[in-house]
Parts: C-alpha cells; sequence; structure tokens
C-alpha cells in the first residue's frame, strides 16, 4: 500500500507524517534518526506511553521501499487517534487540559535530558476527554543551558487564548480559528487593562516578551547575544515551566449564564417525557453498538452519556456555545467518560484550512462517526437559522450511516418563542414533510413521539 | 547584566507599536535572558551570603554526623 503524507504535516526537516491505510506511520531521516531509537528504547519514553500522556509509538518493520519512501529512514508506527480534533475546537477546560500536559511531558522529558523543540497546540489530541501528545519526533536531547525556543508558541497557542477567555471573558475559538497559529502575545499585551498586566507571570510570558521585542526591533538589544552570552541554567527553565504549570492550572474562564448553559435542568420536558427520549436513544445505540457517535448539539452532555451507558465506544459532542461545551467537557472529566465535545457551529462547521486548504481539515472530513444523534437541534437550524429543511435532513443522514433526530413541531414552546418575534416564513416545516425528506436519504427504523407539545424521535439507517 | 535589566525596565515603561516581520521569538529569547541573568545573580547572592555566614563568630557549628565513622575521623 503507498504511503500518503498528512498534508499538515510539513514544518519539521527531521521527518513527517504518513498514512498507509489504517495505519499512522512517521518517517525519520538524517541526524534523527539515532535520537528516536534511543528514545523509544529510554525509560522516560515508556512511562510516559504506559501512563497515557505520550501516544503509543513503536519501530515499524516495512521496508521503505515498499512504501514508495526513496532515502534511508526510520519508520515508526504510532497508535490511531480515532477523531483529530484542532485547538481552536477545544473548550477552555479542554485547551487549559492539553497546556497542562504539554508542559508536564516537558518537565518529565526535562529530568531525563530530553526537550522539546516546538510547542505547538496541534501536537496535543484527545482520547475521550484525556489529551495525549502526539509528536515524538519534537522530542530532543537537551543540552544544557539552552532557551526554550517553543516559548513564543506556547504563549500564542495556549496561553494567550486561555488569559483572553479568563481575564477578558472573550471565547477564543473564532479567532483562533481565523488565525490557526494562537492568539497573538503582542496583541494580548494590547487588550489586557493595566490591573492584569501587573502579575509577575502576566509580565514575564505576555507584557515583558511584547515589548523587548519591539526594543530588539529599534535595535536597542541584541537577543541572539543575549542568548550566546548567557546560557539559560536547566534550574531556571524548569521553574519556568512549573510557574506556568500552576498558573495555567488555577485559571478558569469567568462564570458565564449563558441560555445554553442551563439548558440540561431548564427545558421545556418534563421527567417522563427525558426518560421515553433516553430510553429511544438508548434502545437505538444498543441496536447499532456504534463505536463513535456524533452528537451534535451536545448542550453539557446528558444524552451523551446515555449513549456510552447503552454501550458506544465513544461520544463526540459538538456544541455551538463555547460555555455550554466547556461545561460538557468538564463533566466527562468529572464523570470519566469517553466524550469529547468540541466548540462547533452546525451552520458554520470548521472548514478545510491552511497550506493548500488542506493542512487543517474540515469537520465533515474528520467526523467519520458511525452514529448521529442530533437531539432537538434541528428547529435551531431549520428556524433559527433559515437552513432549508432538505438541505438540512441531507446533511445530517450524511454524518453517519445510523442515528435519531428529533423533530420539534411548530406548537412546541421553543419554536412558538423563537417564532414570536419574527415573520413565519417556514411554511415546509411540518413533521410530515421531515418524515418524507429522512425516507427519501434513508430507511426510516423507528419513530416515537415522547412529548406532549409534539416532540417526535426518528431512528433511521442508510446503510441499505 | 546590570544594563540588560535596566533595558527590561525600560522597554516595560515604554509603549511602542509591533510589527510581524520580526521573528516571533525574539521577545521570548530576551525574557530567557533575563532569566538567565537573574539566575547568574541568585548564584552570586547566595555564594556571598555563605561566605559572609562562613565569618561570623557565632555561625553554627555543623551538627556532630550520625556515621560513626565520620565520629571516628573527628577524634583522630
Amino acid at each position: 500500500m503507498t504511503a500518503e503524507r498528512v498534508a499538515g504535516s510539513y514544518r519539521d526537516r527531521k521527518g513527517y507524517v504518513f498514512t498507509s491505510g489504517d495505519r499512522i506511520l512517521r518517517s525519520v531521516v538524517g541526524g534523527a534518526i539515532g535520537v528516536q531509537r534511543e528514545l523509544i528504547e529510554s525509560k522516560v519514553f515508556k512511562q510516559l506511553v504506559s501512563s497515557g500522556r505520550l501516544i503509543g509509538t513503536g519501530i515499524a518493520r516495512d521496508d521503505p521501499a515498499t512504501l514508495g519512501l526513496k532515502d534511508p529512514t526510520l519508520l515508526l508506527e504510532h497508535e490511531r487517534v480515532r477523531f483529530i480534533s484542532y485547538p481552536y475546537e477545544w473548550p477552555f477546560a479542554a485547551l487549559r487540559a492539553a497546556a497542562l500536559l504539554h508542559l508536564d511531558v516537558h518537565l518529565e522529558l526535562l529530568d531525563h535530558g530530553y526537550t522539546l523543540s516546538d510547542a505547538s497546540a496541534y501536537n496535543i489530541q484527545f482520547r475521550g476527554h484525556e489529551p495525549v501528545f502526539i509528536d515524538v519526533l519534537s522530542i530532543e536531547r537537551y543540552v544544557d543551558g539552552t532557551y526554550w525556543n517553543g516559548h513564543r508558541q506556547f504563549c500564542d497557542q495556549f496561553l494567550s487564548p486561555l488569559l483572553l477567555s479568563a481575564k477578558l471573558g472573550v471565547p477564543y475559538n473564532a479567532t483562533y480559528r481565523g488565525r490557526l497559529e494562537g492568539i497573538s502575545s503582542t496583541e494580548l499585551a494590547r487588550m489586557l487593562p493595566l490591573r492584569h498586566k501587573l502579575s509577575l507571570q502576566t509580565l514575564l510570558h505576555i507584557v515583558l516578551p511584547a515589548r523587548l521585542e519591539s526594543a530588539a526591533r529599534r535595535g536597542r538589544v541584541d537577543a541572539r547575544g543575549v542568548a550566546a552570552r548567557r546560557p539559560l541554567p536547566r534550574s531556571s527553565l524548569r521553574n519556568m515551566l512549573t510557574g506556568l504549570k500552576r498558573w495555567i492550572g488555577r485559571l478558569s474562564p469567568p462564570s458565564r449564564h449563558t441560555d445554553w448553559t442551563s439548558y440540561a435542568t431548564n427545558n421545556t420536558y418534563r421527567d417522563a417525557e427525558r426518560a421515553a427520549k433516553s430510553d429511544f436513544v438508548a434502545r437505538a445505540v444498543r441496536a447499532a453498538m456504534p463505536r463513535t457517535v456524533l452528537d451534535l448539539g451536545c448542550n453539557t452532555g446528558d444524552y451523551a452519556a446515555v449513549a456510552l451507558g447503552a454501550g458506544a465506544g465513544s461520544v463526540i459532542g459538538a456544541e455551538a456555545d463555547a460555555a455550554t461545551a466547556d461545561l460538557a467537557f468538564r463533566r466527562a472529566q468529572k464523570e470519566n467518560l469517553r466524550f469529547l465535545p468540541i466548540v462547533q457551529d452546525a451552520a458554520n462547521p470548521s472548514p478545510s484550512q491552511g497550506w493548500r486548504e488542506a493542512e487543517r481539515l474540515s469537520f465533515t472530513e474528520r467526523a467519520g462517526a458511525d452514529f448521529l444523534m442530533a437531539l432537538a437541534v434541528g428547529h435551531h437550524l431549520a428556524i433559527g437559522r433559515n437552513i432549508p429543511l432538505d438541505e438540512m435532513v441531507r446533511w445530517m443522514v450524511g454524518l453517519a450511516p445510523r442515528g435519531v433526530i428529533e423533530f420539534v413541531r411548530k406548537t412546541d414552546a421553543t419554536v412558538r418563542k423563537m417564532l414570536s418575534l419574527r415573520e413565519d416564513i417556514f411554511a415546509d416545516y411540518t413533521e410530515d414533510r421531515f418524515r418524507d425528506l429522512l425516507a427519501a436519504n434513508a430507511r426510516i427504523v423507528d419513530c416515537r413521539t415522547v412529548s406532549e407539545e409534539g416532540r417526535a424521535l426518528f431512528q433511521y439507517d442508510r446503510r441499505e | 547584566m546590570p544594563r540588560l535589566i535596566a533595558l527590561t525596565i525600560l522597554v516595560c515603561l515604554a509603549s511602542s507599536p509591533a510589527y510581524a516581520y520580526l521573528d516571533p521569538g525574539t521577545g521570548s529569547i530576551l525574557v530567557q535572558g533575563f532569566l538567565a541573568a537573574l539566575a547568574v545573580i541568585s548564584a552570586g547572592i547566595t555564594a556571598f551570603w555563605s561566605r559572609i555566614r562562613h565569618l561570623l563568630p557565632w555561625r553554627q557549628s555543623p551538627k556532630p554526623s550520625a556515621d560513626p565513622s565520620d565520629q571516628d575521623a573527628s577524634r583522630s
């Protein structure tokens, strides 16, 4: 089987990642071969892998020529992460968990004579709610006195987005998605009010670097000369990392109340209706036993928990409201659920972007779910966002071969409220039309009305 | 070293625009240079203080070691 290079793996000249069928392989070239061989045999590497902090990696025995590789190369094979997510999709608690893992892995490596060559947030992925470091090629031998080259990248890709949210109450996801490389700490320094600038850590990691950069630009100070003259002791680097770890561990988003954060406890369902809905979802999941469920409009994860309880392997949640996705992530951590809620607007999902528009793949390309749950979300698209009903049904059914979609009638209190201040231009938004459209795209396996106001659940299967 | 610290204080007070064409790591490298300078100062102060303590007449004498071989050595 031939190798297909992963489009986003082009920055590091020491090697790159490629796929061969279902396998994830990495070609390592040049001087890095010796370091990687030594690293894989090391105690620290085994400790990091066994504790789940580093992706499982071994030396592949394939003949590079059969994969179309010409240069002398070391082939590594990595454990596959089922769903690739990006930092601009992570809620606050997920980005914080990823930052803490990055620092933790760096500190442990440092104690064993290794360091990290960069600090890209894209080097972290999630298995359920648990972060894992995936870029073994960025692990290098530590040379005493060297500086942390990834500091600025760490600040832009982890620290500044977290501070933007924690100190200013602004969700970072849309800005991060637009820029891909995070939130510039130079720009954050301009946004922060004086009272936030006066903390030692903010001065050290945000304000001072921005100011010193300006000074260097004016020729007042020579950065290369400073680095050459004054080695950074390992203890200072360690203190820097532990200081960051302590500080980031204490950061939290301002408590924000949105319409969605309280939805799970404040909605139009009665207990019996909620039980009927859970029962329908659980039965559909048990029948399909999916490896990956996509929970569209997951809210705080009530039905993700139901799906996992019914035997689903893992759940990816898509939630447009960043504060609610954060609550869902913290719930996944607290209840140890194999559930990763991400910030994702169904009417504007993450596009393919970056270099050649392929560096970061679109949400739809990555989702790869076996089962869809689209519960109480369709009316927000069809009525809230004017998405044509036929397009919405086709798109939803295209997300997974099997699933459950909820239809909410216009008689429902939520829809009535949505239409109370606007003209009802949705004459074709009826349950009969929804049923016909679903039947045109898939087989309707089961259907049940679960609320007095007329919320109905449809189980579909489009495999035949 | 004092020049670097003075410059750091100076640039903290000064306000200036940012340009993206410069190596994005320059500010980070300079901050780490500042930390390296602090490490040197702190090591200097520690060394100086231990020398001063050594000269003080009322400095604490080292506690007798629990290791019998050391006690033997002190007797000889």
